[in-house]
């Protein structure tokens, strides 16, 4: 049976991790490298991952460029909960890995992308080169290698967003441990 | 006729500076506001027809509100810069002037906590409504338990 599955494993993981389609969300400075990087002169498409697709249904990786402020998290989160399985994170640039330069005393942004959805690959830079971020997806690519059908479960378990929507209609964000989080909707 | 004159004319104390670019800033009494834009706004030898900004200052000791106005006709910006104290600062609305300085009054009010007298609608408009303190101060510290998730 292993054996079976390992073989199953290898042709699946190798066909899934040369077609990773991007989900198009850039919310600053660090999207301009993205599309940099899915132009002509850094062309993602050599590693498989140059559909930037429009809707969150057809993709399976979610590049958050960008800064993460309190008024995007609901539709970042929302974007992220309407990715089918599996799916996976690339935390890009600064401010979302830890805050970045908004870090120390913003009143606005969301320290870390990482407090809201679980992070597959960290990418620092501000905004980090194009050549970065092809490294990041290389790195994804070779995780994504050595997964098994085996542990899928344990794998949906952990890319549960920590954060969940109280419910569709409002914007309300409520914590894994249901802390009441101020409403940013407008 | 120059600035100078006409103020003093309508017993308007003004102290009147340049930008590097050339623009007049004229530092007035936080009172002489609406008397001030008036002038500004009818007078044909002005003709500043148009609010460009509100802005507000938190300068440690004092606050300070900037209102920037364009003349159209003249082509010609002009700064207008009030000071106000620490403690409860507050001044005069515009709205009844120009109507774009609704939105920029409020923001003013939203961050730094400035009370605009006689503005029709002083709410919040970037923050959520029942967000604690006015973020952009010198001395604001965030302290409210719903944003616990989001500290350091």
């Amino acid at each position: 049976m292993q054996i079976i599955l390992s073989a199953v494993d290898f042709v699946y993981n190798w066909a899934r991790s040369n077609s990773v389609w991007p989900l198009t969300f850039a919310t600053s400075c660090c999207g301009i490298e993205m599309i940099c990087t899915s132009a002509s002169k850094y062309d993602i498409a050599r590693f498989g991952s140059e559909v930037f697709r429009a809707t969150p249904r057809q993709a399976d990786l979610i590049i958050t460029a960008g800064t993460i402020t309190h008024k995007m998290a609901p539709a970042l989160i929302k974007l992220y909960e309407q990715m089918p399985e599996p799916k996976y994170v690339i935390a890009m640039g600064a401010c979302c890995v830890t805050g970045g330069m908004y870090e120390n005393d913003s009143y606005s942004v969301v320290r870390g992308v990482d407090r809201l959805i679980p992070v597959d690959v960290y990418l620092p830079g501000c905004p980090p080169r194009p050549e970065a971020l092809l490294d990041a997806i290389i790195q994804l690519q070779n995780k994504m290698k050595t997964e098994t059908l085996a542990d899928r479960k344990k794998y949906i378990e952990a890319h549960r967003p920590k954060v969940k929507l109280a419910d569709t209609e409002s914007e309300i964000l409520v914590a894994a441990d249901e802390i009441e989080i101020i409403r940013w909707g407008v | 006729m120059n600035f100078q004159e006409i103020f003093s004319r309508h017993e308007l104390n003004v102290i009147k500076n340049k930008d590097a670019l050339g623009n007049n800033i004229l530092s007035i009494n936080k009172d002489d506001l609406l008397k001030i834009c008036e002038l500004l706004k009818n007078d044909r030898l002005f003709n500043y027809e148009m609010l460009l900004a509100v802005i507000g200052i938190d300068c440690s000791e004092h606050f300070e509100v900037l209102y920037s106005f364009y003349s159209l006709k003249n082509n010609k910006k002009l700064f207008l810069k009030t000071i106000l104290p620490k403690e409860n600062p507050c001044i005069e609305s515009l709205c009844g002037l120009y109507s774009s300085a609704d939105w920029h009054e409020r923001e003013c009010f939203d961050l730094l906590g400035i009370e605009f007298l006689n503005h029709p609608k002083l709410e919040r408009i970037l923050l959520p409504k029942d967000w604690v303190g006015h973020p952009l101060r010198k001395d604001y510290k965030e302290e409210d338990e719903r944003l616990s998730w989001n500290r350091r």
